[in-house]
């Protein structure tokens, strides 16, 4: 019965804080409109990004067909207020560089980012997690000290040298992977390895050190003097508790991961949403620049409030009347 | 404590080493197992694009990169090499073709049996061609044709002295000229005409023909993937024999290196727009597989002088002969070409014309760096070292900077006095009247009329709002030359009527100071068995016109 009455009031405070953090996601959401909008609007005027679009040759009336065709000749206010009506209406515009409607381009490169993504994340997980695990396991001998030493170097070497690196080596050298480009999943290993590595380090950093933690509890030294057996209790008293944090920082580096991406896609030459990105913005694109920023910001926040979600079932002895430290 | 803690035990060590080794040699043949080989059945050859054109419409694209993919999608009605020589081998559409002794009349025997690629799969036949001449001349199709749209085409000017296009029967075509015009089938708007299916275009509508883009090249159009690929698949019923190469993929790189590095892995096969530099490395340390080559450029680099009185409300200094010439002799070229990024692309420029143009002059006036010769000139204009010319000399931002620096440093030593003002709109800026000396780039490789019309004669005028034109001191001598020499059907007669004119704008008036064009640097995988004389043809685009007669080796 008490059980029951528990479980009830901690279900009702969930869903409180679930829908209180629903609530906030909306000014997130519109700073983060605003911030896409106005990024590649003030640096330069809506002329000079007529005249780099239309080309040098282009005549002053080509360029004011051009400002009134993209509505740049209305005031900024008028501009946000448009793309704003345009996104509820599923109409996020037509790309200026490649002239196909932004939401086309978008859903032909998403996927390929995602998957880039997902294998990144299953190699830096496995990786990871089984690294940090024997490190703790072993700390303190050689097998710590190896594991250690490669996530610190991971996490310091910058991630579009070690891509190119990777590409000379595996790729020119050996012959084993694509250098570069995207004609098939064979083509993502060696990026996805790349952004992975520094991920399973940051994983197995952070494993390794609440590993440590958990095992000097004093019931873990409980399980261990019953007499169960060693996998059992690293694997489903130890392994279990100290994931809870590895597991909300995994969710929290997802939006990190999305960033690492546009890197590795450019490095590898891989047609994802970071090239789409950085071919926009290099060509003034700001129709086609703005509504992808718009949609990885979405990713993050939605990312974060995953981690903050999934954190309240995986601890339920956090307060869920306060916003958990992840 | 726990005890686990403590240093591992030999067998420990050994389960630890044997149970890495196992998962490293797993992911290895994972890893290795995913990666597929191309069908070896089938014959595909990639391109590492540098650049993706942003238009490739077969008569709106006016881009150099377009040319690339459309040369092989689509056929021209004839082809003309550099030297001006018109003819109809391999894949243009004319069989033969005829011209009246007044120069008026062109008549063209259209190849029997050209089909068009799938879905339409018609005969082509002189209706198409007509209808193709006839969207490029602009204004007409719309209402002629009955379709949706009138497409703009860039080279709409340069065949605008077409009266008539009259379709005689399927296989004959008939064009009349308002003028004579010798240079009619040299010009852009024929040498680089792709010529489109009428039936299907007045059928379906201009939007969707650019999604099917049909034409009757060696290459049918299966995909286009924006800002990845565009992919080409072999058309069996090619009429200038089937290619030997079933399938053609065009990627698209953001970044050179990547690309080099894919071309070295033999994952791509050609890159059409080298880095300078890097090929110039290749060259002196080759790569196993790897090939080099080059084809000529378009255009060349310039200073061009503001010829009006006035500058900036000031007497502009370079609206005087004497300090143009100055300029000209004050410059040492071998040394501005020493610090071009890939100095062995770089050829020789002279006048108006590319060594491979039938009105390159070689003996045209040369200005050979003599100081003595510039200070003379300079003074007999007024100007000495107390009393300089004060010059702003504009140059692009970047790359192009070092060069107008050396530039500045060189005619410093007579009596010049330079400010280099860098912009990434000189066009627009040349156009608004804001620059006094442009070091720039004239991208035109067009008959030599167009050319020199456009820099130096009345055209200027109208171009660049009275940069050139009436304030050259032989412009209009220049111009009355140029429309003589365009109706001058005698080969050897015309080109000395360009090579005077040359004289006029580079010896007289030192019009611009023009520097040296540089060529299109190229590696290919040595597996590609590439017509040896396609490398000196259609320029820019070179061997990749007729890749239907290229070979991939085993």
């Amino acid at each position: 019965m008490l059980d029951k009455f528990l479980a009830r009031y901690i279900e009702s405070k969930r869903k409180r804080f679930i829908m209180k953090r629903l609530i906030n996601l909306f000014p997130i959401l519109f700073v983060a409109t605003l911030v896409a909008f106005l990024m590649m609007r003030v640096g330069r005027g809506p002329h000079y990004i007529a005249r780099h679009v239309l080309g040098v040759y282009a005549t002053e009336e080509m360029i004011e067909a051009f400002l009134v065709e993209h509505g740049l000749h209305r005031p900024l206010h008028q501009q946000y207020t448009d793309w704003i009506i345009g996104l509820f209406r599923g109409d996020l515009g037509t790309s200026l560089r490649f002239g196909n409607p932004v939401g086309e381009l978008i859903m032909n490169r998403i996927p390929i980012t995602f998957q880039l993504m997902g294998l990144a994340l299953s190699i830096s997980i496995i990786l990871g997690i089984t690294g940090g695990v024997i490190g703790a396991l072993y700390h303190n001998t050689w097998v710590d000290y190896v594991t250690e030493i490669q996530a610190l170097f991971w996490i310091s070497a910058p991630s579009f040298w070690v891509g190119v690196m990777f590409s000379l080596i595996f790729g020119l050298r050996l012959g084993l992977l694509p250098t570069s480009g995207y004609n098939g999943f064979e083509y993502l290993i060696l990026p996805a390895v790349v952004l992975g590595l520094r991920l399973q380090a940051i994983i197995a950093r952070l494993t390794r050190s609440s590993m440590l933690s958990v095992l000097n509890k004093e019931y873990i030294k409980t399980a261990k003097t019953k007499g169960l057996k060693r996998r059992i209790v690293i694997i489903k008293h130890g392994l279990r508790n100290a994931l809870i944090p590895v597991l909300t920082i995994i969710a929290m580096r997802i939006p990190w991961l999305f960033g690492g991406a546009m890197v590795t896609e450019q490095v590898f030459n891989i047609p994802g949403m970071g090239r789409l990105i950085y071919t926009g913005a290099m060509n003034f694109d700001f129709i086609l620049v703005q509504s992808s920023i718009l949609l990885i910001s979405m990713i993050a926040v939605f990312a974060n409030l995953t981690a903050d979600i999934l954190y309240t079932f995986v601890d339920p002895r956090i307060d869920l009347e306060e916003t958990p430290e992840t | 404590m726990w005890n686990w803690d403590k240093k591992m035990d030999n067998k420990n060590q050994k389960v630890f080493v044997i149970l890495s080794a196992s998962l490293l040699v797993l992911m290895g043949a994972v890893i290795t197992g995913c990666v597929e080989d191309d069908d070896p059945d089938v014959d595909t050859i990639r391109f590492g694009m540098t650049t993706e054109p942003v238009d490739w419409h077969p008569i709106e694209s006016s881009e150099h990169q377009a040319r690339h993919m459309l040369a092989n999608i689509f056929d021209p009605l004839v082809h003309t090499y550099p030297d001006g020589e018109a003819n109809t081998e391999g894949k243009a559409l004319a069989e033969d073709f005829e011209i009246s002794e007044d120069g008026l009349t062109y008549t063209f025997e259209i190849k029997e049996g050209v089909m068009f690629h799938e879905p339409y799969g018609e005969e082509l036949t002189a209706e198409d061609i007509a209808f193709t001449l006839d969207t490029i001349r602009g204004g007409i199709v719309e209402d002629k044709y009955d379709v949706d749209a009138d497409p703009a085409s860039p080279v709409a000017g340069s065949i605008g002295h077409i009266e008539s296009v009259e379709v005689v029967d399927d296989y004959e075509l008939e064009i009349t000229l308002e003028e004579r015009d010798a240079e009619l089938l040299r010009r852009p708007g024929f040498s680089f005409t792709y010529v489109v299916p009428k039936g299907y275009i007045v059928e379906n509508g201009w939007d969707a023909y650019e999604e099917e883009m049909i034409g009757t090249g060696g290459y049918r159009h299966i995909e286009y993937r924006p800002g990845t690929a565009v992919e080409l698949e072999a058309h069996e019923d090619y009429h200038a024999g089937e290619p030997a190469i079933d399938e053609v993929i065009f990627e698209f790189y953001d970044d050179a290196t990547p690309a080099v590095s894919a071309l070295e892995a033999g994952e791509i096969h050609y890159i059409p727009e080298m880095p300078p530099l890097t090929w110039q490395d290749m060259q002196e340390d080759p790569v196993e597989g790897v090939e080099l080559g080059a084809t000529p450029g378009f255009g060349h680099k310039l200073v061009s002088f503001n010829h009006n009185e006035y500058f900036d409300d000031e007497p502009n200094p370079f609206a005087d002969a004497r300090v143009r010439k100055a300029w000209a002799y004050a410059i040492c070229e071998d040394e501005v070409r020493s610090i071009v990024q890939g100095r062995e692309l770089t050829e020789d420029y002279r006048g108006f014309a590319h060594p491979g143009d039938a009105y390159y002059d070689e003996d045209l006036y040369q200005y050979e760096q003599d100081f003595d010769k510039a200070a003379e000139l300079l003074e007999e204009a007024g100007y000495d070292e107390d009393n300089p010319v004060e010059a702003e000399l504009t140059s692009i931002e970047g790359t192009w900077v070092p060069e107008a620096e050396l530039m500045k440093d060189q005619v410093e030593n007579v009596a010049f006095d330079v400010e280099i003002i860098t912009t990434d709109t000189i066009v627009a800026d040349k156009e608004a009247g804001i620059v006094q000396l442009g070091h720039c780039g004239w991208s035109g490789r067009d008959v030599p009329t167009e050319n020199m019309g456009y820099i130096m004669a009345d055209d200027g005028l109208e171009f660049y709002g009275g940069w050139y034109g009436q304030y050259a001191e032989h412009g209009e001598e220049v111009t009355e030359l140029l429309e003589d020499a365009r109706t001058v059907l005698d080969d050897d007669e015309r080109v000395e009527m360009y090579k005077e004119a040359q004289r006029l704008l580079v010896e007289e008036d030192m019009g611009h100071h023009t520097l040296y064009t540089r060529d299109y640097p190229k590696a290919y995988a040595s597996a590609l068995d590439i017509p040896e004389e396609s490398w000196n043809r259609f320029m820019g685009v070179g061997p990749m016109y007729v890749i239907y007669e290229w070979e991939l080796e085993e």
